[in-house]
């Protein structure tokens, strides 16, 4: 990540420094300015969700529900506790249902929980990632209403081949979270 | 669907007050976490969005889809979308916004527009899902499971564009 950024960043300056020297600092302040709005914008939707599904974690349902889909989760995540699995499971089933905003705060505090401490991701961090990468949505609502809103009729047939993509991708990334080191 | 959050809300109060949670306790709790969540977020969008900001105005973003485009095409990617497959991971807002051109410039029906809705709903913004999700673990190396995400994207990517041949 370091050195991705690192060099992404110095071809960019050094291209700025001989093409357009005086639009570097104003593209630059532009990228931060739309970061804050970003971080702005998610101050109330954190806030809000996060303490909602701090009443779920607290209830104990997240374990109940990890009881629920053991036979697959024990198997992708062995030996991990039934917090971790409880906090996983509510973080795709708010994704399968579309509150993707309900699922970040479930995801930082599974991420946190499966944690060893070291300066490399776990394989379990790692299978978790890419189920969440790989976008498994039951219904792609953003990109139907666009589509409707323009006019198309047949904006649905799009949810077929997305759940197919998202699949094929959710078992293919897992099986190279598995495989990596 | 309209209901959806509205019951998902009416569950967790109900599941709260069933077991016994002390409601207004966990949700003052929570809410304090949601800001330390910002808190931690801040940092990694800023340099995040700096670094998209400057790959557009060098325009090292264009040269890149320039340059990726025929390797694209060859795998059944339409050149028109070269440039909104590389921002998606990237940027939420940014891919969205190309997204909705390519259905203005091309019409709802084209095939170019049809792998641009699948390749739109069926892939993440992978570089704020890993720092968001990492956000609350202390100097990871995240460039593995970074690899493995765009990897398997890219696998999502050309399979998008053949299905959206059968759609």
């Amino acid at each position: 990540m370091n050195w991705i950024v690192g060099t992404l960043l110095l071809i960019c300056v050094s291209i700025h420094t001989i093409y357009s020297p005086t639009t570097l600092l104003p593209s630059m302040l532009g990228g931060v300015e739309q970061a804050v709005e970003v971080i702005i914008s998610l101050i109330p939707i954190y806030a809000l969700w996060s303490a909602l599904v701090k009443i779920l974690t607290q209830s104990g349902l997240n374990r109940r529900i990890s009881k629920i889909l053991s036979p697959i989760l024990d198997r992708l995540f062995e030996g991990e506790s039934d917090e971790v699995k409880g906090c996983i499971s509510l973080n795709i089933a708010c994704n399968m249902l579309g509150v993707g905003s309900a699922a970040t705060p479930l995801g930082i505090k599974a991420i946190s929980l499966m944690d060893d401490g070291s300066t490399r991701t776990t394989k379990h961090q790692r299978i978790f990632t890419v189920l969440n990468t790989s976008s498994i949505a039951l219904l792609p609502t953003t990109v139907i209403s666009i589509l409707t809103s323009l006019g198309s009729s047949t904006s649905h047939s799009i949810i077929l081949p997305t759940l197919i993509v998202s699949i094929v991708t959710s078992v293919v990334g897992v099986l190279m979270a598995t495989l990596s080191k | 669907m309209i209901y959806i959050i509205p019951i998902f809300v009416l569950l967790i109060l109900v599941v709260g007050l069933l077991s016994k949670v002390k409601t207004y306790d966990a949700l003052v709790d929570g809410a304090k976490e949601g800001l330390m969540l910002v808190y931690n977020v801040a940092g990694p969008l800023i340099v995040i969005f700096v670094l998209i900001t400057l790959m557009q105005s060098s325009g090292l973003s264009r040269w890149l889809a320039e340059v990726l485009s025929t390797p694209m095409s060859l795998l059944g990617v339409p050149r028109e979308i070269t440039e909104f497959v590389l921002l998606r991971p990237l940027s939420g807002s940014g891919s969205l916004a190309l997204y909705e051109n390519i259905l203005l410039t091309y019409g709802t029906e084209s095939h170019v527009s049809k792998c641009a809705s699948v390749i739109m709903s069926s892939s993440e913004t992978i570089f704020y899902v890993v720092t968001t999700y990492y956000s609350g673990v202390k100097k990871k190396n995240l460039t593995s499971v970074i690899i493995i995400s765009l990897i398997t994207s890219t696998l999502g990517v050309i399979l998008s564009c053949v299905l959206a041949r059968v759609i």
